[in-house]
């Protein structure tokens, strides 16, 4: 391209001649202490909370604590660029972060600056990490489906568009997985993700990253990073801002998902700077209102009402527990604030059932009247007949001699705890989840060998992709009729002929 | 790490036991001591050692004080400081002391830095506008910084008002570059 030197010297005139004269007016406050990530600053005397400061040397803060004669702030940037005595500037802004689509398919920092290294993010619009959840009458309640691809979440536990669904279990027990499964299954639905890293190793979220490239999830996702590494401030902030991302396509009428991989980091992150705070420690050392640092957060997510455009912003985050324990602080303060749960257990996990979801223990409580009609109809037999097997099961350890009935209890549980089980990265739609139940349920599978069981659900899957497209359509849009069991039954046959 | 504060607790709290009709009289004292102290350094360097014994100590204090309006008090809030360890912070203390004083009075002590040497109508022209969004009398403390280029920066306790030649073109150039995140 060739640089023209009148255009250049056409633009400097312009800008010469609407430069106007300026007196920049700020209020100031004092350094008196500085460190950990947080510095006490004489003066700011109208200084607002949350409201971003100005340090020297590039450093950004938020003001946090408003005390009598100092205000407490938490800083962005390098604490050793701040020095006791440095002149504070307010910016008489809450803190923002730049919003909309130009994020899509980029990793970004929780102040919205890009950590991938393609370039500068051009938004023009930024919208404040901090803002107060809607009311009851811009809401409606749940009547979507949020199609996680996962047949023992989709079938049990059912998300709807605007819940609140928490994942909680151990370390090493599948929860990042969900969330990520979740994700690469929205690609053909209208759902825009979000997933939020907080205080994770760079390597793990690269490496979730590649994954989503790989699945091509990465065109309809954003990624909000905060490294280990990275100050207490940082993990703090992180939330608010990936929720701030969210809510500009719920408030544009789309749907948005957003992932919080982990509120516990989250929590851990506001005690550190609580008490660096000197703000008073309560149970296990975590300030009074950490209940209400979640709350606020996940509040925020929603199902507009239909005047408002009928957007909507999902919520999962997730918990991690040490020792199964979830009566823990944390964990009981956000199953409380949420509308369920999914709970996975490492027993289930180490035995080889994975998804490690235990079912007894996870509730989706109004995810129900957003379930499909087909599936709601197909599962309710799935419940009962796991939930007989659990308790037979029990008795089955003491060896003693079963009735037949029993037996074939047994055995149809242990199928369908088969059919539950699912590979990483492959999620699955509704339709083909709806059958492979209903074929379980029908009693199709009880004779089949537990091993064969999943070439079997790949056979069917084949088949229902080549021979039945329209099939599975109507399977989606209708109840489950005489005329569909019957037609269900007949590809069923077809399948179970080879086995 | 708290310095500023005690400093400013020490100055209110001579500010307080003042009545209004005394402000002017202890400014003169301030000035003095003030003049006193930044000229004699040795003299805060004696006063605060340990090797130099009390009844030294106390001589020298009233040979300070003797002259001032308000000597007995100067003479406590010396015998405080040096009690307490804080003989070092006297110069700030009665800075800080002059501003509460003013601020008392409605007024401001405002460092004013202005590029070159004005004529005193136009000095008192940026004064009124200060004024204006200090919303007190400015006592304007003036300095001279060529690297301003033109205009003035001033700077309160609380506030900064930036008019200089220097800030306007920084905005300028920051305006022109494409919109950063």
């Amino acid at each position: 391209m060739k640089i023209q030197p009148d255009e250049i010297s056409s633009i400097i005139k312009e800008k010469i001649s609407s430069f106007k004269f300026e007196i920049d007016i700020a209020e100031t406050g004092i350094v008196i202490q500085v460190g950990d990530g947080i510095a006490q600053v004489h003066g700011l005397n109208n200084v607002m909370t949350s409201e971003m400061l100005e340090f020297p040397n590039g450093v950004m803060g938020m003001a946090l604590n408003l005390e009598e004669t100092n205000v407490g702030c938490i800083l962005f940037g390098e604490t050793s660029k701040v020095m006791q005595g440095d002149i504070v500037r307010r910016t008489g802004k809450i803190l923002q972060i730049p919003v909309g689509e130009a994020l899509l398919g980029r990793v970004v920092n929780a102040l919205g600056e890009p950590l991938d290294g393609k370039g500068e993010i051009v938004s023009e619009i930024s919208q404040p990490i901090e803002r107060k959840a809607l009311g009851v009458i811009q809401r409606q309640p749940v009547k979507e489906a949020l199609q996680t691809g996962i047949k023992a979440i989709d079938s049990m536990i059912p998300i709807g568009r605007g819940q609140r669904e928490l994942i909680i279990g151990d370390r090493q027990t599948g929860k990042t997985a969900i969330a990520i499964d979740t994700i690469i299954n929205q690609r053909d639905s209208d759902v825009y993700c979000i997933y939020v890293a907080i205080g994770q190793k760079n390597s793990s979220v690269a490496k979730i990253v590649k994954k989503l490239q790989e699945n091509n999830a990465m065109d309809y996702t954003i990624v909000v990073c905060t490294s280990a590494s990275d100050p207490a401030s940082m993990n703090y902030i992180a939330p608010y801002s990936g929720c701030t991302i969210g809510e500009y396509f719920r408030d544009k009428g789309k749907h948005a998902l957003i992932i919080y991989d982990d509120l516990s980091k989250h929590a851990v992150a506001y005690r550190e700077i609580s008490l660096l705070l000197r703000r008073p420690p309560g149970r296990e050392a975590y300030p009074g209102d950490v209940f209400y640092l979640h709350s606020r957060l996940l509040e925020r997510a929603s199902k507009l009402n239909d005047d408002l455009g009928g957007g909507s912003l999902t919520a999962l985050p997730i918990i991690e527990t040490q020792a199964e324990d979830i009566s823990a602080y944390i964990p009981t303060n956000v199953i409380s604030i949420t509308d369920g749960q999914i709970y996975l257990s490492s027993k289930l996990f180490h035995s080889g059932q994975r998804p490690a979801i235990n079912a007894g223990l996870s509730v989706s409580r109004v995810g129900g009247s957003a379930q499909i009609k087909a599936m709601r109809a197909v599962v309710q037999q799935l419940r009962l007949d796991l939930a007989q097997f659990s308790e037979l099961q029990a008795f089955a350890k003491f060896g003693s001699d079963l009735d037949k009935a029993t037996m074939a209890q047994l055995k149809r549980g242990e199928r369908l705890q088969q059919i539950l089980k699912q590979g990483q990265y492959q999620p699955i739609s509704v339709a083909k989840q709806i059958f492979i139940i209903f074929m379980a349920n029908q009693g199709y599978l009880d004779d089949i060998e537990l091993g064969r069981i999943p070439q079997l659900e790949e056979d069917l899957f084949n088949i229902l992709d080549l021979q039945h497209k329209d099939f599975l359509k109507k399977l989606l849009e209708n109840e489950i009729t005489d005329e569909i069991t019957d037609e269900m039954k007949v590809i069923c046959e077809k399948v179970i002929e080879k086995f | 790490m708290n310095d500023l504060l005690i400093i400013k607790k020490y100055a209110k709290s001579v500010a307080e036991v003042m009545e209004h009709e005394e402000y002017q009289i202890c400014l003169k004292d301030v000035e003095t001591l003030k003049a006193l102290f930044i000229e004699q350094p040795k003299l805060i360097e004696i006063l605060k050692t340990r090797l130099v014994s009390k009844q030294q100590k106390t001589l020298l204090i009233r040979e300070v004080v003797n002259t001032l309006h308000f000597s007995e008090m100067w003479e406590k809030l010396f015998f405080l400081l040096i009690h307490h360890t804080r003989f070092h912070q006297i110069v700030n203390i009665l800075k800080e002391l002059e501003r509460e004083i003013y601020n008392k009075q409605n007024a401001l002590v405002v460092r004013l830095k202005l590029a070159h040497k004005q004529d005193k109508s136009t000095t008192d022209k940026i004064i009124t506008y200060l004024e204006g969004i200090y919303k007190k009398e400015v006592i304007a403390d003036i300095e001279y910084d060529p690297e301003l280029l033109g205009g003035f920066y001033a700077e309160s306790d609380t506030m900064i008002v930036d008019g200089s030649l220097k800030n306007n073109l920084k905005i300028f150039v920051t305006k022109k570059q494409p919109k950063q995140v």
